[in-house]
């Protein structure tokens, strides 16, 4: 819920500032750091299917303005859960950076231990599968958004009580070129029926619009909370001052060289909404 | 402890007062004779304060009060007496002192219709003793000759033309003194704490220029009789009304417009002053049949009443409220409140006193249909001074007082705004809070040359019950993942409730003060000061700056008080004939305690800040320079600044990495160079002309030093904390004033202020953000730059 106070009050900030003001883009030279490990493991259990097909990625940091994202091949990938089952990730596809799992095996409640080996390197992460409330409904409203005149997507759901809930919410509208990601706690809706809130003044009508709720750790809710802030243009005039985000990821041989990125485990709910 | 401490602040203000007795000893007593009274303007009656009265012969001043009073103890005899104010014409008169003296002085004011053109003589001789340094007088006179955006005068931006004084940017609201943080100043309007300074986000100052008399910022040197911020002191006072007769005067502006009327009332044994000021709804809107809005107003009072010639009462206040609304799904509103009650009463024409209650608070809400709910916060506090002013003799000086204000936070209260929305009502948890302070201080001419001021506040705070408090693990809110290097929220381990009558946390300061002067001739000193201050409210805030979002929280278990120590140095001097003056000062500043917040702290509806704030460090050093013209057509002053403002959280243990690895950084507000020229200059009877330019170092950011792919969305990373800085920031600003009518001086007179902000249309960076183009998906860097040239025009009257 904070969140939402925080994305409000900097679209007020922003509101104001455009109105008075001209934002321009512009060429900053910029240095860049030795490239970092990356990855991008995040497991998703869409409900109704077996998730046995999973993915990790790995690639590096690059130079900000280098439109192509190095890849990281030659890495061992496996996740482990509290059995000691293994389950192989390989990378398939030469080169692309993409390592890939058919016989995942997804459990509420899991713990599971994602292991990297590269260039003698050991790297791991745990985090424990959360369950997610199913959507229920969507609401469209066309007189919505702080001008009044957007489009807004509301996608309801039940939120149990007593249990403390973390959310994860991704939209992808086929009219825009990047997913758009929130967060939530449920602390001021807890076990009541609440919403995942989109806006934007791009989206149309005929737009097809992926909508995705994932049941997430508390300190992944605090991780994609940083993360977005980040995303969305660190360095507004109203952000605290950005900082590279850590994850949950651990290089047990040498702490110093750490790995971006995280190894999170989810539950989703998924709907394709046609936009009227 | 407490007793002791009392005991000693009596037994200091004993010893001084005996002190008094011992230094005349050498002559008669019966030879010494009290010269006292009021100084007020001429026309209106309003007193005026900081007048400096000097007798020549015996090379004695003294300055009036914020009351207007003075009082002057001395051998007969007969005298000059020389009275000089900024703006007013200066008084020459030849008193013969046989006793004890009652005079109340009017001045005449120079100048023209609405104000006055030239910056007459200001007789710096006392400036150039009194020990008081590091502190800026700015009259209202000449805050209105200042050109600003869209032709507003404003308090806030006049101040930050002095040296020492910054803000994070345009656009942003506060004021950053000697690098400190915009939560450190003490901003008093008639001695009522102001908890937020802006309107529209910090467009605006929340001060109306027209109700305003007088203003005085204390950059280091604070006196004792202030305390509760470590960096600075803003004391404002309103205007009394004109007791004589009924007046109005008023402006329309592209902003707002403003209406005052002010007269005698009870048979001029008082006055009252009415002022108004609102802005216009679709302020900032660019199409007026947008159902938004954005507007502020604010509401200033004030009724003085002369009970006798050894009492006076004031009743002041101040209302102001900015609202904003956007589309019906979103109406915020905030605003300060003031109400103060204060009692002037003299003892003697030796011993002033005054007594003040004061109730102040500061509100904000946010009714957010959009996502079901309302939001509603504040501070309230009650507050009640006791000060006096003993003027011992010509040789020494004493304030002293008592002061105790209790507070109420409110953190947020959060409730469903209609019947289906989603939300539960919450109220976060109250808070509860009572300071207190004895002050003494003394000033106290040594020798011919050597002027001291010396000393003590003892200041307490209470955090109270009633209240539940969270108790972590080895005490620590704040828990280091010493495997991922990073801090995290400590999870309570129980909680412990204290009642009504329980003290949740204690803490007691003793915060010393202490200014030297010495003269080394007519025109020239050197000073010196130290200060100790202590401050027990935290502003809890992740931005460079403050916002309307102002979440303002007591010290308590985990929260420690911020406490500053500053010295100063200072050379001073006044060349050809007082037309021209020169104040150099050097300054360094340490601050203990100063909050930082781990990475991704969420701070609003937040019920256990602790677990995001750590206690750090903030430290400031720098050079200014300020060169004022005082007379002539042409006036103005230029101010340089070269400083450094940084902070630092270190680790709490080796194991730890503090925040930025605990090094220090640049914060924020940080200028290395600051240079502001401000100039007015008169033309001729009928035009006026004003200029200002601003060249400052860019504001210190961090700028990404590579990208990552996370989830679909680019991500990027990031090196040291405001290692980077944005680019130099400068603008050039020029208004003129048209009096149609010069020459009258009764009746309807008026006046037109053009302006124009930022000539050469420079785009200077508010900011530049790094992110993906939300179309192609490619990153980029996007400048926003808030103002290009922005022309103004105002029109004033008076009648």
């Amino acid at each position: 819920m904070s969140k939402s106070f925080l994305y409000i009050f900097s679209i007020i900030a922003i509101v104001l500032l455009t109105l008075t003001s001209c934002e321009e883009v512009v060429h900053v030279d910029l240095d860049t750091a030795a490239p970092r490990l990356v990855i991008n493991g995040s497991i998703q259990w869409q409900k109704g299917t077996a998730g046995n097909e999973q993915k990790i990625k790995l690639t590096t940091t690059t130079g900000f303005y280098d439109p192509n994202i190095p890849t990281v091949s030659g890495a061992v990938v496996f996740v482990t859960n509290s059995d000691n089952v293994a389950f192989n990730f390989t990378e398939e596809v030469p080169n692309s950076g993409i390592y890939l799992c058919h016989n995942f095996i997804p459990e509420i409640d899991e713990t599971y231990v994602m292991t990297v080996s590269l260039n003698g390197e050991t790297y791991t992460a745990t985090e424990t599968l959360k369950s997610v409330a199913p959507i229920t409904h969507i609401e469209q409203n066309n007189e919505g958004g702080f001008s009044g005149d957007e489009i807004e997507i509301k996608t309801y759901y039940n939120d149990p009580a007593l249990v403390n809930n973390y959310y994860l919410y991704k939209y992808k509208a086929s009219s825009l070129s990047i997913p758009y990601f929130g967060v939530d706690e449920d602390e001021f809706f807890q076990g009541n029926e609440f919403f995942a809130y989109f806006s934007h003044e791009d989206v149309k009508s005929g737009d097809n619009l992926d909508i995705t709720i994932y049941g997430v750790s508390k300190r992944y809710y605090e991780y994609m909370n940083k993360l977005i802030l980040i995303a969305e243009g660190g360095g507004g005039p109203f952000s605290t001052p950005p900082a590279t985000v850590r994850g949950n990821i651990i290089n047990q041989t040498n702490q110093n060289n750490y790995a971006l990125g995280y190894f999170n485990v989810s539950e989703t709910d998924f709907r394709n909404y046609l936009i009227q | 402890m407490q007793n002791k401490i009392i005991l000693l602040l009596l037994l200091l203000a004993t010893t001084l007062s005996f002190a008094q007795g011992g230094d005349s000893f050498g002559e008669p007593e019966k030879q010494k004779v009290t010269l006292s009274g009021t100084i007020s303007d001429l026309k209106t009656n309003e007193t005026l304060i900081g007048v400096n009265l000097f007798i020549p012969e015996i090379k004695a001043g003294i300055v009036t009060n914020e009351y207007g009073f003075y009082s002057l103890t001395i051998p007969k005899g007969t005298y000059t007496i020389q009275i000089s104010y900024m703006g007013y014409e200066t008084m020459t008169e030849t008193i013969e002192l046989t006793k004890d003296t009652k005079k109340n002085i009017s001045l005449n004011e120079t100048g023209q219709a609405l104000e006055e053109v030239v910056i007459n003589t200001e007789k710096t001789a006392t400036n150039i003793r009194k020990p008081e340094m590091s502190v800026n007088r700015l009259s209202t006179a000449t805050i209105k000759k200042i050109p600003v955006v869209l032709g507003e005068v404003d308090v806030l931006k006049a101040i930050l033309t002095l040296p020492g004084v910054t803000n994070a940017g345009e656009g942003q609201s506060g004021f950053n003194v000697r690098g400190g943080g915009a939560d450190q100043n003490l901003i008093l309007l008639d001695e009522a704490t102001i908890f937020n300074s802006s309107h529209v986000f910090g467009f605006f100052s929340v001060f109306n220029p027209d109700a305003i008399k007088d203003l005085k910022l204390y950059k280091g040197g604070i006196p004792a009789r202030y305390g509760g911020r470590v960096s600075s002191v803003l004391d404002i006072y309103q205007k009394d009304g004109n007791s004589n007769k009924f007046s109005m005067n008023g402006g329309i502006g592209l902003i707002s417009s403003r209406l005052l009327a002010e007269g005698p009332i009870a048979k001029g044994k008082g006055s009252f002053l009415l002022a108004g000021r609102g802005s216009y709804a679709h302020l900032f809107m660019k199409l007026a049949d947008e159902p938004n809005s954005a507007y502020f107003y604010d509401l200033n009072t004030k009724v003085s009443y002369k009970l006798n010639p050894n009492n006076n009462l004031f009743l002041s206040g101040y209302f102001g409220r900015d609202v904003f609304s956007l589309n019906k799904s979103f109406i915020n509103t905030y605003g300060n409140a003031t109400l103060n009650l204060r009692w002037n009463h003299l003892f003697s024409d030796k011993l002033f006193s005054n007594l003040s209650t004061i109730y102040s608070d500061y509100y904000y809400g946010l009714d957010l249909n959009l996502l079901g709910f309302e939001w509603k916060s504040g501070i309230r506090n009650y507050n009640i001074k006791y000060d006096l002013r003993h003027y011992v003799s010509d040789k020494i000086k004493l304030n002293y007082g008592v002061n105790g204000i209790y507070y109420d936070f409110n953190p947020g209260v959060i409730e469903p705004s209609n019947e289906n929305s989603g939300i539960n009502y919450k109220q976060l948890e109250k808070k509860h809070a009572y300071e207190s302070a004895f002050y003494i201080d003394a000033e106290q001419k040594v020798t011919k040359n050597l002027t001291l001021s010396y000393g003590l506040r003892f200041s307490k705070f209470y955090r109270l019950g009633s209240g539940n408090v969270n108790l972590y693990d080895n005490n620590q809110a704040v828990v280091f993942n010493e495997e991922l290097q990073i801090y995290e929220k400590g999870t309570p381990i129980g909680t412990r409730h204290y009642g009504e009558e329980d003290v949740i946390k204690k803490f007691a300061n003793l915060e010393p003060r202490f200014a030297a002067s010495y003269q080394l001739n007519e025109d020239q000193s050197i000073k010196a000061s130290y200060n100790r201050t202590t401050q027990y409210l935290q502003l809890v805030s992740n931005t460079a700056s403050p916002t309307p979002l102002d979440v303002w929280t007591p010290s308590d278990n985990y929260i420690q008080p911020q406490i500053a120590d500053q010295v100063a140095l200072g050379y001073f001097k006044n060349f050809k004939d007082d037309e021209y003056s020169l104040e150099v000062e050097t300054f360094y500043k340490k601050i203990k305690n100063r909050l930082d917040y781990i990475d991704g702290a969420d701070l609003i509806a937040n019920e256990a800040l602790e677990q995001v704030v750590l206690n750090g460090q903030m430290r400031s050093y720098g050079l200014e320079v300020l060169l004022r013209k005082n007379t002539g057509k042409l006036t103005g002053w230029v101010s340089y600044t070269l400083s450094k403002s940084e902070q630092r959280t270190p680790g709490r243990t080796a194991a730890e990495t503090g925040i930025n690895n605990g090094e220090w950084y640049s914060s924020g507000h940080d200028k290395l160079h600051n240079l502001s020229v401000t100039s007015s200059y008169a033309f001729n009877k009928k035009w006026t002309f004003g200029a200002n330019f601003v060249l400052q170092s860019g504001q210190p950011v961090t700028y990404p030093n590579g990208y990552y792919e996370y989830e679909g969305i680019n991500v990027p990373s990031y090196g040291s904390r405001n290692a980077d800085r944005l680019p130099a920031y400068h603008h050039l600003d020029l208004s003129a004033t048209f009096t149609p009518k010069p020459n009258k001086k009764k009746g309807y007179q008026s006046e037109w202020v053009f302006s124009l902000y930022n000539v050469y249309g420079r785009q200077n960076a508010a900011s530049i953000s790094f992110g993906q183009n939300e179309t192609t998906g490619v990153n980029e860097a996007t400048r926003l730059s808030i103002f290009g040239i922005v022309p103004g025009v105002s029109y004033n009257f008076k009648f």
